[in-house]
């Protein structure tokens, strides 16, 4: 009886490749559609390119470029020493501080015990290993354990020349990045990926950067190496970092490195592209315009020969989400994004295009002065969208929540997420029971994520690795055009399988118009 | 991207080995205190000192976060780091040198280093067993440290290790494979009547020793009879697999009883002492507290070891010798059977499906891998180490299936205490004949086996 079990299983699993690979939607999938690439996710960053187009754009004489970018920076310094002021607490007197010393052993326990919680704990500090930040709790209560992160840093770089990179401890793991001038510490209780550890690190890192910059950051730590990077870093940009940590834990975009889109017929994105795109032509201190829905892309256009990562684009859907500011006014922010150039700074335009703030544009330039040009262009676009329709025709692709699943008719099915390396663009179906809870959904990613770890090991170049694991069958299979999770229900039987993986693949063959964005537009 | 076909300029070799103390340590500035022992040991004090620093600061740390288990591995970028705490508050640590690659980029010389070529799960159980096999000649480290005092137990660890190191761990760490990171048992399976036969022979063997404690009983490599706990059983198993047994099987099998002992400070090829009088070596089992005699008997293919509480027996030769020539004559009763057996053909196995199990219930252990013969291909290698760590996570049981473009599959499989790996090459088969094959294979090795799905 066992043996028929496995063999069954074996046999099965040899069916389940050749099965796979002549699957009638297969062949067409794997081709790279000819259209330049909407995103680059090889593009390496290129320091100073910011710099670069700046000079070589044509709408302002480069020589009065110079002074104006550094009044710009000057301005978001003084932006953020307002907002420290505000949050530094008013001088305590005597009394207050006893009281307060009672508190902070107190504290000092409650943080042991938190440490001691099984959560995923991010936490920053400065390379001379003062704190910068904690995921939970206060980093005022970690100096000792920060400064001891930094020595077990600064000994393996020192004392070995090497680099530390991870420490495992039954299936946890404490990851370690270290990024002149920061060091970043990921503490984990699933058996996660060094890969994934250090992506999720880097996320962490460009997140920091991509509102303070680099440059500026290391400026300051080499006049000061003391310098408590803290007083730069309001709520705003806190938030950024435990959402960007959040988002990493529930979204599949981050981890495929692949932005997702809204669906919608394709005409009706073409139209918002092109009016976009008409909109901004001839312009070239801009680079890229975006609408996003919810997190999600509807429209990209950009200038030719220039890419957006989709890490960077994580970027700024973080941004976004992260800012309820945005919702009431047009928005002008500096913004890095470190993918494109570590070292340079964009300027961004942010608004809302719909009054119940669902609909945003993004408007990236290079050039500070161009706030005017800029809210010009979103009049502009506002006015051309709300008049063919197309802002409400986002609005309803919104309001139609696309389950995916029911349209595969398939029981055993209970989640997929397909990405085209080609469009470096995902899709994925919605969670249904029984992922509908945080902690579920949490932990469902976290097998994915395993599973995508061995898939994407470096050294095996796996193909396709199947895992019947106690509460679900995960599949996922790496082909050269795509990359494909699919998540059944444990007793689902390869034949299902199969099957039901043939049934995604044509869907998506047959709807790929209106899932992703085929079409580029340039300005 | 690179692939691990490609040459590596510099292998996995052992950088440091080394046990500390911590509590050996009474004030500052004494540090090298907590050494015990040290590898290599031209490494001057004050690194040792401080590599055995970073090691407890790193242990310390992680004990913050109050994680289930203790950290064991630290992946460096140029070394990896490995612990494990053999006694309380006494560490066994080891550093193995990262694979690098040397290359060209950019027209400049950069090292690459291939982190995931070693294998953490097959270097811990390395370690680990290191320890086990000085624990057995030795006792615990506390109880050198009590007995004899710090500075003759320092002496003891050198003396050992120092052998230990050149003669046996350097090959270790380069051979380690799955099937030799289990330490499991290998059962020789005998008919009903013959495996009485052998109990019967036992039996009165002990009866014949008042001091006798146990029995193991194997023939050629494989295990018949264990009275020993499973821990021990399996310790003096994996022992003899790695000194007795590569040179008793190029001995001639004589019909005469021959004794043996290993002298484990002597080379791999030297180590086993053959000898016709009774001989008897000391041997810590159990919770390592109190050393018993073993007397490791040799006849035609089967080594017996007998367990004794002391030597009190053992000393009076003549008499020995005497009680256990008498087993001669059972032992020669069922050699036929023995040889019966190994004549006997098996149906032949299928040489495209390779499979490795193991019951962390009873440590019983089959492979049909051939590791010599079988530079199958580094990555399918390094894959199976890869889903055979993996397993220890799947709870209480999983199944991982994968797949490279034109290779085998490889599966990976848990029901509870028992692990499968598979891997099966063959391609241009139809579907019906490789189920076909499968089950074939399966009766004739696993017949015995649940596995639940």
């Amino acid at each position: 009886m066992v043996d028929f079990i496995i063999s069954r299983k074996l046999t099965n699993s040899d069916e389940l490749i050749s099965r796979l690979e002549s699957l009638p939607s297969y062949g067409n999938l794997i081709q790279n559609t000819d259209e330049p690439a909407l995103f680059d996710d090889e593009q390496e960053p290129q320091s100073g390119l910011i710099d670069f187009i700046r000079r070589n754009s044509t709408a302002e004489p480069s020589t009065i470029d110079s002074p104006n970018i550094i009044g710009t920076e000057d301005s978001i310094e003084d932006d953020i020493t307002t907002n420290e002021t505000a949050s530094t607490p008013i001088t305590a007197t005597n009394s207050a501080d006893e009281l307060r010393n009672q508190e902070n052993d107190d504290n000092y326990e409650l943080h042991l015990n938190l440490l001691k919680s099984r959560v995923k704990h991010l936490f920053i500090l400065s390379e001379n290993g003062k704190p910068v930040f904690t995921r939970y709790g206060d980093e005022d209560q970690l100096v000792t354990l920060m400064g001891v992160m930094q020595t077990l840093v600064s000994f393996a770089e020192i004392a070995q020349s090497s680099r530390l990179n991870y420490l495992k401890a039954g299936p946890c793991r404490i990851a370690f990045l270290h990024r002149e001038p920061f060091v970043f510490v990921l503490v984990t209780h699933t058996n996660e990926h060094s890969m994934c550890l250090l992506q999720q690190l880097t996320y962490v890192y460009h997140q920091i950067i991509s509102t303070l910059t680099l440059s500026r950051i290391k400026q300051k730590f080499n006049a000061q190496p003391n310098f408590d990077i803290r007083r730069w870093l309001s709520n705003a940009e806190r938030k950024l970092l435990h959402n960007i940590i959040d988002m990493y834990e529930h979204d599949l975009g981050m981890l495929m490195t692949s932005a997702r889109c809204l669906i919608l017929p394709a005409n009706i994105r073409g139209q918002i592209g092109q009016t976009v795109a008409q909109t901004i032509r001839g312009q070239q201190d801009m680079l890229f315009a975006i609408i996003l829905a919810h997190g999600q892309l509807v429209s990209i256009a950009r200038l030719r020969n220039y890419h957006l990562h989709p890490s960077d684009l994580y970027l700024l859907i973080n941004l976004v989400n992260s800012t309820d500011a945005f919702k009431g006014v047009e928005s002008w922010v500096p913004v890095c994004l470190p993918r494109f150039d570590p070292g340079g700074c964009f300027h961004a335009h942010i608004s809302y295009l719909d009054d119940s703030c669902d609909v945003c544009l993004v408007l990236l330039t290079v050039n500070p002065e161009h706030f005017q040009i800029l809210s010009d262009y979103k009049q502009v676009i506002h006015e051309k969208l709300r008049k063919q329709n197309l802002t409400i025709q986002i609005k309803l692709a919104l309001d139609k929540t696309r389950l995916l699943t029911d349209e595969i008719a398939c029981s055993d099915l209970r989640y997929f997420a397909y990405k085209s390396r080609g469009l470096s663009q995902y899709i994925s179906s919605k969670l249904l029971q029984p992922y509908v809870t945080n902690e579920q959904h949490v932990r469902l990613f976290e097998l994915i994520r395993y599973v995508y770890g061995r898939l994407h090991n470096r050294n095996h170049n796996l193909k396709i690795v199947y895992l019947k694991a106690e509460y679900e069958s995960l599949l996922a299979w790496l082909a050269p055009g795509f990359e494909l999770h699919v998540v059944f229900s444990p007793y689902a039987t390869l034949e299902t399988v199969t099957q039901c993986t043939d049934r995604i693949l044509s869907y998506i063959k047959r709807e790929e118009s209106q899932l992703f964005i085929i079409r580029c537009e340039y300005f | 991207m690179t692939t691990s076909n490609e040459p590596i300029s510099s292998n996995v070799y052992l950088v440091d080995y080394f046990i500390y103390c911590p509590l050996l340590c009474q004030k500052e500035g004494q540090e090298h205190q907590k050494i015990l022992y040290y590898y290599p040991p031209d490494v001057e004090f004050n690194r040792q000192t401080r590599t055995v620093g970073y090691c407890e600061g790193l242990v310390k740390f992680t004990e913050t976060f109050a994680f289930d288990d203790p950290c064991d591995c630290v992946h460096f970028q140029k070394t990896r780091l490995l612990f494990y705490q053999v006694e309380n508050d006494i560490c066994i640590a080891m550093t193995l040198h990262v694979p690098s690659i040397e290359r060209k980029k950019d027209e400049k010389l950069i090292m690459e280093y291939y982190d995931e070529h070693i294998n953490d799960r097959l270097m811990l159980s390395v370690l680990k067993i290191s320890y086990r096999y000085f624990a057995l000649e030795h006792g615990t480290i506390a109880s050198l440290v009590q007995v004899n005092g710090v500075d003759q137990c320092r002496i003891i660890l050198k003396k050992y290790f120092d052998k230990f190191i050149a003669y046996r761990l350097h090959t270790m760490i380069l051979d380690a494979t799955i099937d030799s990171s289990y330490f499991g048992v290998q059962f020789f399976q005998v008919e009903k009547k013959v495996y009485l036969k052998i109990q019967s022979l036992i039996r009165r063997l002990e009866l014949r020793f008042a001091s006798l404690k146990e029995t193991l009983f194997l023939y050629r490599n494989q295990l018949i009879w264990s009275g020993l706990d499973q821990d021990d059983t399996r310790l003096i198993y994996s022992f003899f697999r790695v000194n007795y047994w590569p040179q008793l099987k190029s001995l001639l099998n004589t019909s005469t009883i021959r004794y043996l002992t290993v002298e484990s400070s002597a080379s791999p090829t030297d180590a086993l002492l053959v000898s016709t009088h009774v001989t008897s070596q000391e041997r810590f089992l159990g919770d390592l507290s109190l050393p018993y005699q073993i007397v490791a008997i040799n006849f035609n293919w089967f080594t017996i070891f007998c367990v004794f509480h002391n030597d009190e027996e053992l000393s009076n030769m003549a008499q020995t010798l005497e009680k256990i020539e008498l087993l001669k004559k059972d032992l020669d009763e069922i050699v036929p059977y023995f040889e019966e057996c190994s004549r006997k053909k098996y149906p032949a196995t299928d040489p495209s499906v390779k499979n490795i199990y193991f019951n962390k219930m009873n440590m019983t252990h089959s492979s049909t891998m051939d590791w010599n013969r079988e530079p199958t291909n580094n990555i399918l290698v390094s894959i199976m180490n890869t889903l055979a760590e993996d397993l220890q996570w799947f709870h209480p049981s999983g199944n991982i299936m994968v797949k490279r473009e034109n290779d085998p599959w490889i599966i990976a499989k848990r029901s509870d205490m028992r692990e499968l790996l598979i891997m099966i090459n063959q391609r241009n088969v139809n579907l019906k004949e490789i189920s076909d094959k499968i089950k074939q294979i399966f009766p004739t090795q696993f017949s015995n086996i649940l596995l639940l799905e």
